[in-house]
């Protein structure tokens, strides 16, 4: 296939889907977020919680997604949980 | 047998010859999204065969068959008849004659001279994928059997397993028995029938990508009409100011074709894959996240692109009385209106069934013709 087809044509997994999963200190999976059809974030290179609220980003997509994380702690921000509370 | 050489030499060293390569949809098949700007005039799960009887509008459904009634820019679906297998056709002829083929069982004249008759089999063989029928007069119907021992539902099985059993029948409903004659045999899944002008029959040749020329009385060595299809092309009916409507069901893709020349590699997949997640085209696509993707479809900026290559299609062509396409509607990757299997001039509208979506649209033919190409 590499050597006889085009690459726009090759055989792919359905990568036009978006998935973020939670995964404890152990690796153990505790949650999953899907977007299966590719509907709103399709291929979710990187995300990040910030004051309640999980931010969706992907490489080729034309926008940034906000999803509220029930019973997140709404002052939590990574910056300050790595380099200590300024609060 | 020089071209199996070549073929073989071709495969030894890994390069692919002419024969393997799915031709550009270009020149009067150039792509536009024509089928999807039309309003859709019916939603319908499974709708496929658009026919014309008794002055209205008819269309089968699964296992249906549904009288539908335009009112404004859609239709009314009423007066539903159920059989007990999925209806594979719908064919009206002279003396108001309607058949319909039954998948899996063979053909059941409804109405007309010879209402009740069943063609179960055929030369001796149960008649088990009745792709297609047209009526010669009112006591002559020709049948496609797509495949022997296969229904018209396993078509994709058929396709992928490099299917040439199809056949072609003349029946003469007036004898007792329903007597048939061969008119066509080896035949790589003939989908549509059609009355040329000069007396013969257009038989399309789905898995060959071709439309042949046929004698309707006896058995002939098919004449090639039209060649090198880039979809796979299904019914053929009449149009009204002279030529045919085409409707082609799937997309060739060249990823397929590496595919039907990979032998141990699509017998695995046969074998161990669901077909719907095969790599083999499709009436419908995207329907499941399972589904693969080919490079090309990964979508940018959050769109699927129209150009991406897509293992479904919608498209319907307006051929010469020669069957040489003189244009086309699409409806493209990105596009809702895939897997046209029929089409039917109604009251100045181009009815388009397309039964991957599971929608009739309907194109205003004055409309069309003030953008012709």
């Amino acid at each position: 296939m590499a050597k006889r087809v085009a690459p726009e044509l090759w055989l792919y997994p359905n990568i036009n889907t978006g998935c973020v999963i939670k995964f404890d200190d152990e690796g153990r999976i505790v949650e999953s977020l899907w977007d299966l059809g590719g509907v709103n974030h399709p291929m979710i290179t990187s995300m990040r919680e910030h004051k309640g609220y999980l931010y969706l980003g992907g490489v080729s997509n034309d926008r940034i997604g906000r999803y509220k994380i029930p019973g997140a702690d709404p002052n939590w921000t990574a910056q300050d949980d790595y380099w200590g509370g300024t609060q | 047998m020089i071209a199996a050489f070549k073929r073989a030499y071709a495969a030894f060293r890994g390069f692919d010859d002419e024969t393997g390569s799915a031709p550009m949809m270009d020149g009067p098949l150039r792509p536009n999204a024509l089928l999807d700007a039309a309003p859709v005039a019916l939603s319908l799960a499974d709708v496929d065969n658009l026919t014309q009887h008794r002055g209205a509008l008819f269309c089968s459904s699964g296992s249906q068959v549904l009288r539908l009634a335009p009112q404004g820019s859609t239709v009314i679906a009423s007066d539903v008849r159920s059989f007990e297998r999925s209806v594979t056709f719908v064919a009206a002829g002279p003396s108001d004659s309607l058949a319909v083929g039954l998948d899996g069982r063979g053909v059941l004249i409804l109405e007309g001279p010879h209402a009740g008759k069943v063609i179960a089999e055929m030369g001796g063989q149960p008649l088990r994928s009745p792709t297609a029928g047209l009526f010669i007069d009112a006591d002559t119907l020709i049948v496609a059997n797509g495949a022997e021992g296969r229904t018209a539902a396993d078509w994709k099985r058929d396709l992928m397993e490099r299917g040439t059993t199809g056949s072609l029948w003349l029946v003469n409903l007036s004898t007792p028995g329903a007597t048939a004659k061969r008119l066509g045999e080896n035949l790589a899944f003939p989908t549509g029938l059609a009355h040329a002008a000069d007396g013969r029959l257009y038989v399309s040749e789905a898995w060959r990508h071709r439309i042949l020329a046929v004698e309707k009385e006896a058995i002939s060595a098919p004449q090639l009409v039209v060649s090198d299809l880039p979809a796979y092309p299904g019914r053929i009916v009449p149009a009204r100011d002279g030529g045919f409507w085409l409707a082609l069901f799937a997309p060739r893709n060249q990823l397929v074709e590496f595919v039907l020349r990979e032998d141990a590699y699509r017998r695995r997949m046969i074998d161990t894959v669901d077909p719907n997640f095969w790599i083999a085209p499709s009436l419908s696509s995207g329907v499941s996240f399972l589904e693969p993707i080919q490079g090309g479809a990964r979508k940018k900026l959050n769109r699927l692109k129209p150009w991406s290559p897509s293992w479904s299609y919608g498209l319907v062509a307006r051929c010469a009385p020669t069957m040489q396409p003189l244009r086309s509607f699409h409806s493209r990757a990105d596009g809702a209106t895939h897997g046209v299997t029929s089409c039917c001039e109604f009251n100045g509208k181009l009815y388009v069934a397309a039964k991957g979506s599971g929608r009739i649209v309907a194109i205003d033919l004055a409309d069309v013709g003030a953008h012709d190409q």
